[in-house]
């Protein structure tokens, strides 16, 4: 061929001129563009790609800023949700033309945002396979639909397309809206740290057998997945502190982490045994509907170590029931928060509430919050005489908020602090929450007598400030 | 291709029925070369399409270093497309790795220049190259090794060196 380069003008001065740069001894790698530096790192086995942070922090930094990429079709078209899935098309193509140009280099996060069609299949497969090809450590996938109730064929979590290894760099999921069916002989996702599933289309079976196979991790927030049925993972979860579940139809939660620290839970009132959690610090517990007393129970064997609770139930119901030869009792609660949300066939019960002080023998701080508006000096139910005592010995700070001088409040109020000889501060207060309450009768709510109750209750009995 | 419907206005000198450019390095050499080439680089073939008389100026390559890459883009460019299935094809493609693998014999310091004017010229195929041999050099050696080779200096103290080492035995145990 007749192709040969020629060679037209060629001093020496210029020619040595451009080739001092080769006689340079030390040539630094460093030196080349950023982007360069990443392609070439990006070429190197997962393994070997770590190990280059440790040559030097300027190439530690190269290795921790890989670039986060975020695809939200809401904000990407400008628009609105409702009219998403006009602008499908210009999305995909957005994406792919991004994704083109950071085509060999490591992508730390990949988030896409978009409502859900048929057609985005096979580009969403592509952008996975991309996802592990960067060596993502992040993927947030969030595929609503455009009408719930007409969604029946959510996309298929691509397990298939994390094979040999790369499994190893994920770190960090959210699933919306996805199906999750794992592979017989999936082995789990080695690394993971932080699980987020949301409306997940999964069976029992193949959700214990995914979250039984993430061994390390430390963060799990499980939002509106309808099992149905008992959700209970056995294998030892050793790194997770953090549980969190909330709005899920299920009949039984159960999981067995040593050091969990942190439980979380809104819904139907279910067992829920976290009984190997020795550590758990903080607890949140929002029903929607329970007898406290029965509440308490399941509680006390589910959550025995728990240092601080909060209990809210909606829709709450009291029994007249003392539990006093319950001999359960919660070995660490130190700080107990009730929200006692007291309906009119329940006004005579209120005291009834003690049987869960009398399972807090360790209790340093309780707050209990009512509401009610037939509480307003409701003169009705058993006094404190009528129960034995209980020492609360530890007991240094109560708060009463909703107090509405009913006979239930009162005399709950006097057994705690006749029972609590290192009580220091006592807090008792009328309106605040209770301003914007329901007011079924002429003129405004008796505070000034409700404050005068209280202001009498406390004045022979502790320091306190209404 | 666009190329080809927009290069009047630029100096061509070449064998009549194949069409060259000529390209000016940043130490005056003037290469001539066939215009498909050429446009193996997008940066060149942005500048075709954009005109211009006396050569296309470079000034951020040298001479040396741009013969090579036009050795590459020649070599590249001149493999005609047949069947994909006969032989030739086959033939031709265990021919261009051969080339590339040669090609690659040089030192660092040239791999770097390399690698710079693949990046400022923007051919993907040398880039690619390039960066592929880097990372086989940085395969399998220490991290001394690696500092030792690329003039990386060491700013950790052995603690936080111990750490980051510690770090990612347990990512990748």
């Amino acid at each position: 061929m007749n192709n040969l380069v020629t060679q037209e003008i060629r001093t020496d001065n210029a020619c040595g001129e451009a080739i001092c740069e080769i006689g340079r001894p030390n040539v630094r790698l460093e030196d080349l563009p950023l982007d360069v530096l990443y392609k070439i790192v990006s070429k190197l086995p997962p393994k070997e790609f770590a190990r280059t942070s440790v040559l030097s922090s300027s190439w530690r930094c190269m290795w921790s800023e890989c670039p986060r990429l975020t695809f939200d079709a809401v904000v990407m078209c400008k628009c609105k949700r409702v009219d998403l899935h006009q602008h499908t098309e210009r999305f995909i193509h957005e994406v792919n033309a991004v994704l083109h140009k950071y085509h060999g280099r490591v992508v730390e996060t990949l988030e896409i945002r978009i409502d859900y069609v048929d057609s985005l299949v096979h580009h969403l497969n592509n952008w996975i396979d991309f996802a592990v090809s960067s060596r993502t450590k992040n993927i947030t996938l969030d595929l609503k639909p455009k009408r719930f109730w007409e969604f029946n064929d959510p996309y298929v979590f691509p397990f298939k397309l994390f094979e040999n290894g790369i499994i190893s760099c994920l770190q960090h999921i959210q699933l919306s809206f996805v199906s999750l069916k794992p592979p017989s002989q999936f082995s789990g996702f080695p690394n993971l740290r932080k699980l987020h599933i949301q409306v997940l289309y999964a069976s029992k079976k193949d959700l214990e057998h995914v979250l039984s196979h993430c061994c390390k991790l430390e963060w799990l927030h499980i939002d509106r997945c309808d099992l149905n049925a008992e959700l209970t993972v056995d294998t030892p979860l050793s790194h997770l502190l953090y549980l969190y579940v909330e709005h899920c139809k299920l009949t039984k939660i159960k999981f067995h982490a040593v050091n969990l620290a942190a439980f979380k839970y809104e819904g139907d009132f279910i067992p829920v045994d976290l009984s190997h959690s020795s550590k758990l610090q903080n607890a949140y517990i929002k029903l929607s509907e329970a007898v406290l007393q029965h509440a308490l129970l399941s509680l006390l064997k589910g959550l025995p170590y728990v240092q601080n609770l909060t209990l809210r139930i909606f829709w709450q119901h009291l029994e007249k029931q003392w539990f006093l030869d319950n001999p359960l009792k919660f070995s660490c609660l130190r700080h107990l928060q009730l929200f006692m949300s007291i309906y009119s066939e329940h006004v005579d019960k209120v005291l009834y509430s003690v049987s869960f002080l009398r399972a807090t023998p360790f209790i340093e701080n309780l707050e209990v919050h009512f509401t009610g508006y037939s509480l307003w000096l409701a003169d009705v139910g058993p006094h404190r005489q009528d129960f034995g005592q209980c020492k609360y010995n530890y007991l240094k700070s109560m708060c009463i908020t909703g107090f509405k001088g009913a006979r239930g409040q009162v005399e709950f109020l006097l057994h705690v602090v006749e029972n609590a000889p290192a009580l220091e501060v006592l807090s008792v207060d009328t309106n605040e929450r209770a301003r914007n309450e329901f007011w079924p009768h002429r003129g405004s709510p008796p505070f000034e007598k409700a404050k005068q109750i209280a202001i009498t209750l406390s004045e022979s009995k502790t320091p306190a400030k209404c | 291709m666009a190329a080809a419907d927009s290069c009047d206005g630029i100096s061509t000198s070449g064998g009549g029925w194949e069409k060259t450019v000529t390209l000016v390095s940043s130490d005056d050499a003037r290469f001539e070369v066939r215009e498909a080439a050429a446009s193996l680089s997008q940066t060149v073939r942005r500048m075709i399409r954009a005109g211009g008389d006396g050569g296309i100026p470079l000034p951020k390559v040298d001479a040396r270093t741009l013969s090579t890459v036009l050795e590459y883009c020649n070599k590249h460019a001149a493999v005609p497309a047949p069947a994909p299935e006969s032989s030739s094809a086959e033939a031709a493609a265990v021919d261009l790795e051969w080339f590339d693998k040669e090609l690659m014999h040089v030192d660092l310091a040239t791999l770097c220049s390399l690698i710079r004017a693949a990046d400022y010229l923007e051919v993907a195929g040398l880039l690619d190259l390039t960066c592929k041999t880097v990372a086989d050099m940085i395969k399998s050696k220490t991290a001394e090794e690696i500092r030792q080779m690329f003039g990386i200096q060491n700013d950790f103290t052995p603690e936080e060196e111990e750490q980051l080492s510690r770090e990612n035995a347990g990512v990748f145990e």
